[in-house]
């Protein structure tokens, strides 16, 4: 019978790790368990996107050309 | 409570190492799998619009590039956006043997007053007629109102397209352009990099979607009427020496330099021309003194200026120079001084001196519609800069400098400003010409006759087509702001009316359309001369002749399919009453362009000829949604539906927005239909304002026995209301 030793690094829970799904697994408990440096970059991507957009405004020749 | 023990608490926590892993993919790619999913989830159920200046559509077995409608949604407010023009339809895959040409520019580059004569389908006939072994295909995606910055992202997406021969003639809207400080909605202007990610941003869905829950935070754009005055001109005056323009020159050159690099990366050869511009018969938009005049300086200044005003006036040139230069030593950059001082230097035969005032009015003038000295001067500099042989410059400004009487181009060459005439777009087209032959092998056909008159009769320029561009630059540019500021404006407009009806009175519409069956037995593909023959056909026959116009218009479609003439084909087969295959053509043209307003106007028409208002009602609203500021009828057609309807209300709505949309002096007939609702609705007093603003817009309706029954009635209503109203004594 094969064991899996756990590293000493692994997450709460004592989940088997040492594969590849063990590591996606305590990224994902991670994403859970620090919500912000996700969502932190996200928001201000959006608020730079949002004032990018806002500062080139709409640009519009006077009506000369009609 | 209890507490893990501190040795449990260490095993849990991962390696330093793999902790700042996890926080480096959580911040970058997790934002960055999140924003993209959002992305590709809003293009996936439609949301936003496709910013691509080029549209592939299979249609009919065919694999075509149609222009893309909203385009200019990133670059100006959505019912002011100019689009391409409707015949840029082309082949994705070029044919093979085809020599493949774009131009790209303004509106000056697109041919303005009328595209069929501009200096790039004037080109296409040149060469046609010098190289009659290979098919040239000269595709016009030139913009009104553009600038650099847009005509830079119509490059790269040209570019896909197997480009031979890339020509940009641009420079005029580098100040009243999207993004420059002459542009009303941004004070000054923004950095480079800021305005090359706006335009980026807006290009992601997910921009446009931020930029639509922002806009009611942005300051509201003005209306159509409020934007048309020479107040809002006058508030965005740039002077030579602001510190706006260093940017504006900055990003002209590095937009022209990319544009030059994205071409040649395609293959194509870069032809770049200087941007001639009217000198002499063009005054100043807008003057300004320099700064810190004293008061006491001023009014010398002014006193010189009237003097000689006064003296230029009676005709005594040489004495109005003294005293224009008397006022110059105290402030020489006025523009109208300048121009005043090229004028009367011209009349005293000293045209050295001309030139030179001449050239400086244009550049002091404040409000920078015309591509200044430093400009040309930077599209010299770049091409010679980029020392790329592929890439040439054609002087256009040296060209018309040659052609024109005392080398000061002025009317004779162009209508107003900036867009050239007839002659003015030959004189362009044989310049260009010249660069463009040792492109060309084998040798060209030196025999053929390329001067005005030949290239006239080639594309069938006729007096009826003469008088058209004229009455359009008259009454579309040259009696609205800011000519209206020009000095001897008043003058100048009775020059124009005269010649005007001298031009329409010399038409013999016979000999035109001669002329063009002349030019079609020569060139019977030539879609655009066939376009311009139904033009002219239907103007002289009206709908008597039904059948030679389907004829036309069924040729021109199989020639070359795009959307106006499906558009146009439908209409004719409705005129026809034969709606099925009416509405069979209307279709293609929608399949060409989905956002076609007038197309949906159309089906609107159709639907009503086979009593079916509710379907009228929804492609009116369709038609309105898709292209609102293109005409009013369709304002018009929708209130009478809803009237029609019983919903009078919902009618008065619908053209009270055609009044928020479009300029005043369009506007005289909505008001008058919208008194006549509010009449109906017994709402006198309203309805009489709506009918004193029409009759106030177009004076004529005065005369007009429906206008004033409609008033009478409106009026004899408010009386009995007062009547009734009145307290009783």
């Amino acid at each position: 019978m094969r064991q899996r030793h756990a590293p000493s690094s692994s997450l709460p829970n004592d989940r088997p790790a040492g594969g590849r799904s063990s590591l996606v697994g305590e990224f994902f408990t991670f994403l859970r368990q620090h919500v912000w440096w996700w969502l932190l970059p996200i928001v201000v991507i959006l608020v730079v996107l949002g004032a990018i957009v806002m500062l080139g405004g709409t640009s519009m020749a006077p009506f000369l050309y009609s | 409570m209890t507490h893990p023990p501190a040795s449990s608490r260490e095993v849990s926590r991962p390696s330093p190492a793999k902790l700042w892993g996890f926080r480096l993919a959580a911040a970058t790619l997790v934002p960055l799998a999140v924003l993209g999913g959002l992305e590709a989830s809003l293009r996936l159920i439609g949301v936003g619009y496709p910013t691509a200046a080029l549209i592939e559509r299979r249609f009919e077995g065919q694999f075509l590039c149609t222009p893309n409608a909203r385009f200019g949604w990133r670059f100006f407010p959505r019912q002011m956006a100019r689009g391409f023009d409707d015949s840029l339809t082309f082949q994705a895959r070029k044919p093979p043997e085809t020599f493949r040409v774009f131009v790209l520019g303004g509106s000056a580059a697109r041919g303005t007053p009328d595209q069929a004569y501009g200096f790039g389908r004037l080109l296409e006939a040149m060469l046609g007629e010098r190289f009659p072994d290979r098919r040239v295909e000269v595709l016009n995606a030139a913009m009104t109102a553009i600038n650099s910055h847009v005509v830079r992202e119509i490059a790269a997406d040209c570019s896909r397209y197997a480009p031979d021969l890339v020509v940009v003639f641009m420079g005029n809207n580098e100040v009243v352009g999207p993004y420059g400080p002459g542009t009303v909605l941004t004070a000054s202007s923004l950095p480079l990099p800021l305005i090359r990610a706006t335009i980026a941003a807006k290009t992601s869905r997910l921009g446009q979607v931020m930029e639509g829950l922002l806009e009611p935070l942005s300051s509201r754009p003005p209306s159509a009427k409020q934007w048309g005055g020479m107040a809002m001109f006058l508030d965005k005056q740039v002077p030579v020496d602001s510190p706006a323009l260093e940017p504006v020159y900055h990003a002209f050159k590095r937009n022209l330099t990319d544009i030059c690099r994205i071409a040649r990366g395609a293959g194509a050869s870069v032809i770049v021309s200087t941007v001639p511009v009217n000198l002499r018969d063009c005054p100043p938009f807008a003057s300004r003194h320099r700064s810190g005049l004293s008061d006491g300086a001023r009014q010398a200044w002014q006193t010189a200026y009237d003097e000689g005003v006064a003296l230029e006036d009676s005709s005594q040139a040489e004495q109005a120079v003294d005293r224009y230069r008397t006022a110059a030593e105290i402030d020489d950059s006025f523009a109208d001084l300048q121009f005043r001082l090229g004028r009367t230097c011209l009349a005293t035969g000293d045209e050295e001196q001309a030139r030179l005032h001449f050239r400086r009015a244009m550049d002091l003038d404040t409000l920078r519609f015309r591509a200044d000295t430093r400009i040309n001067d930077i599209i010299r500099t770049t091409v010679s800069d980029l020392g790329d042989e592929g890439t040439r410059l054609v002087d256009a400004v040296a060209a018309f400098d040659a052609e024109s009487p005392h080398g000061i181009p002025g009317a004779e060459l162009f209508y107003e400003h900036v867009h050239p005439t007839f002659r003015g777009n030959c004189l362009l087209a044989r310049s260009i010409l010249a660069a463009v032959e040792p492109l060309f092998e084998p040798a060209a056909d030196r025999d053929a006759t390329l001067d005005d008159e030949a290239i006239a009769q080639r594309v069938a320029y006729t007096a009826f087509d003469e008088y058209t561009d004229l009455n359009t630059m008259a009454e579309e540019y040259v009696s609205k702001p800011p000519f209206t500021n020009q000095i001897d404006h008043a003058s100048a407009i009775q020059n124009l009316t005269t010649a005007v009806a001298k031009r329409r009175a010399a038409i013999d519409p016979y000999e035109c359309l001669r002329r063009y069956d002349r030019a079609i037995i020569e060139h019977p593909d030539d879609w655009r001369l066939l376009f311009k023959h139904y033009q002219l056909l239907f103007a002289v026959k009206g709908d008597t002749d039904l059948e030679s116009l389907e004829a036309i218009l069924r040729r021109i479609v199989a020639v070359h399919p795009y959307d106006k003439a499906y558009h146009t084909l439908g209409n004719i087969l409705m005129l026809q009453r034969r709606y099925p295959e009416a509405e069979q053509s209307l279709g293609q043209s929608l399949a060409l362009n989905p956002a076609s307003g007038p197309t949906q106007y159309s089906l609107a028409v159709l639907c009503l000829k086979r009593d079916d208002p509710a379907g009228a009602i929804r492609h009116l609203e369709r038609s309105i949604a898709m292209e609102p500021a293109e005409s009013i009828p369709p304002y018009r057609l929708l209130a009478t539906q809803y009237d029609n309807a019983g919903n009078t209300d919902r009618a008065i709505t619908v053209l009270d927005r055609a009044i928020d949309v479009f300029p005043d002096d369009k506007t005289a007939l909505v008001h008058c239909h919208v008194g006549e609702l509010l009449t109906k609705r017994g709402r006198h007093e309203a309805a009489l304002k709506h009918l004193d603003a029409a009759v106030t817009i177009d004076p004529a309706l005065a005369a007009n026995p429906t206008f004033v029954t409609q008033y009478n009635l409106a009026r004899k209503g408010t009386a009995i209301i007062s009547t009734t109203d009145r307290p009783a004594r």
